[in-house]
């Protein structure tokens, strides 16, 4: 039925939008990250979303209702370099590669992920609700 | 100070005026005819809500209030109808058993 | 004998609609960062649709649709430069609207399902 299908769509736009802020959330906490554990500095991490590809095609009519995943997480941001003669992973000169995160630009990203997320919570409640009813015809 | 029970005049307490017109029989106007406007009165409102839940399903109107409105009207005058169909029923079958 | 009439049909239909049009804009809901999404929506056409002229229903089987609603492509317009044009406020708006379109089309068929109910009791 189409609520159904309307739920799996719902649930799995949580599902990348939970991913998304964790993803963001790690990258604002490595922000200052000059060695991880594979060595060299943290770099910025986004999350590529594509349409899911599904069984929950309707066939003959126009709509192709899928939902949507991840496709990946991938290694984008660049490094730069920064001047902290201190710090022990400082080199020679006193230069360090810092990850290249605006800690700004995260946090907009955030607000924008949690939006999406709440707005798919409100939708699967919609959904439900519109269901409850439609079960109670007649009753 | 002013008789308090004489200041509750007839002139303060008017007589609600009954909703959707008198129903009062005109003289030799007997049950039967109240019956027959009452069905009158069901296919007016029937045909109006019909049209009303229509207009809303098809997206011509987004007026819920008023078409919520039009259909419950003509559920009353569905259900007054029916009541008056069943006194007249009940009155019948008792004058049957007073016949002897 | 046939107890339903056409509206009561038009009713039904008018459910079907609005469950398939949730089905659309929570589709949009999810793809606000899918690149190159175009949101989509059920436009309900304001003319009745000429299978809605028939004065009765065919026997049995399927009967055509008499709503007319298309399928339109409604991006949102550009919230970002290179983003999808889904607008998550605007979508929601219209999540809102459709639910109610729903709960009132399932209140006037409860209504005239009532109203039948009690014609053939007797009752009500």
């Amino acid at each position: 039925m189409p609520q159904e299908d309307a739920l799996s769509i719902s649930a799995s736009a949580l599902a990348v939008q939970r991913t998304r802020i964790n993803v963001i959330a790690e990258n604002i906490a490595n922000a200052q990250t000059s060695r991880t554990a594979a060595g060299g500095p943290y770099r910025r991490r986004v999350v590529n979303v594509g349409a899911e590809t599904s069984f929950a095609t309707i066939v003959g009519a126009q709509m192709e209702p899928r939902g949507v995943k991840v496709s990946s997480i991938a290694e984008v941001g660049g490094t730069r370099r920064s001047y902290l003669p201190g710090h022990p992973d400082a080199d020679a000169d006193g230069y360090l590669d810092l990850p290249d995160i605006n800690p700004v630009s995260e946090m907009t990203d955030l607000m924008a992920a949690t939006r999406a997320y709440e707005a798919s919570v409100t939708a699967i409640q919609a959904a439900k609700a519109m269901a409850n009813r439609a079960l109670e015809i007649g009753r | 100070m002013a008789d308090p029970i004489a200041a509750i005049s007839s002139t303060a307490i008017r007589p609600i005026p009954p909703v959707g017109g008198t129903r009062e029989p005109a003289a030799g106007e007997g049950f039967g005819d109240v019956l027959k406007a009452a069905l009158r009165d069901v296919a007016d409102t029937g045909r109006a809500a019909e049209q009303a839940s229509q207009d809303f399903v098809t997206g011509r109107t987004t007026d819920v209030a008023a078409t919520m409105i039009t259909v419950e009207k003509a559920q009353l005058q569905f259900s007054l109808m029916l009541q008056v169909r069943n006194r007249l029923l009940e009155a019948y079958q008792e004058i049957q058993r007073i016949q002897v | 004998m046939s107890l339903f009439g056409i509206t009561t049909e038009m009713l039904r239909q008018g459910t079907q609609l609005a469950a398939r049009r949730h089905e659309l804009l929570s589709e949009n809901v999810a793809n606000t960062e899918t690149p190159g999404y175009r949101a989509r929506d059920l436009a309900f056409s304001q003319e009745l649709s000429l299978a809605q002229q028939v004065r009765s229903l065919p026997a049995g089987g399927e009967v055509a649709p008499m709503l007319d609603a298309r399928l339109v492509d409604q991006p949102d317009g550009p919230t970002s430069p290179d983003g999808p044009a889904v607008d998550v406020d605007r979508q929601m708006g219209r999540i809102a609207k459709n639910a109610l379109y729903q709960h009132a089309v399932v209140q006037l068929l409860n209504a005239r399902f009532r109203q039948l109910r009690a014609a053939i009791n007797g009752q009500g």
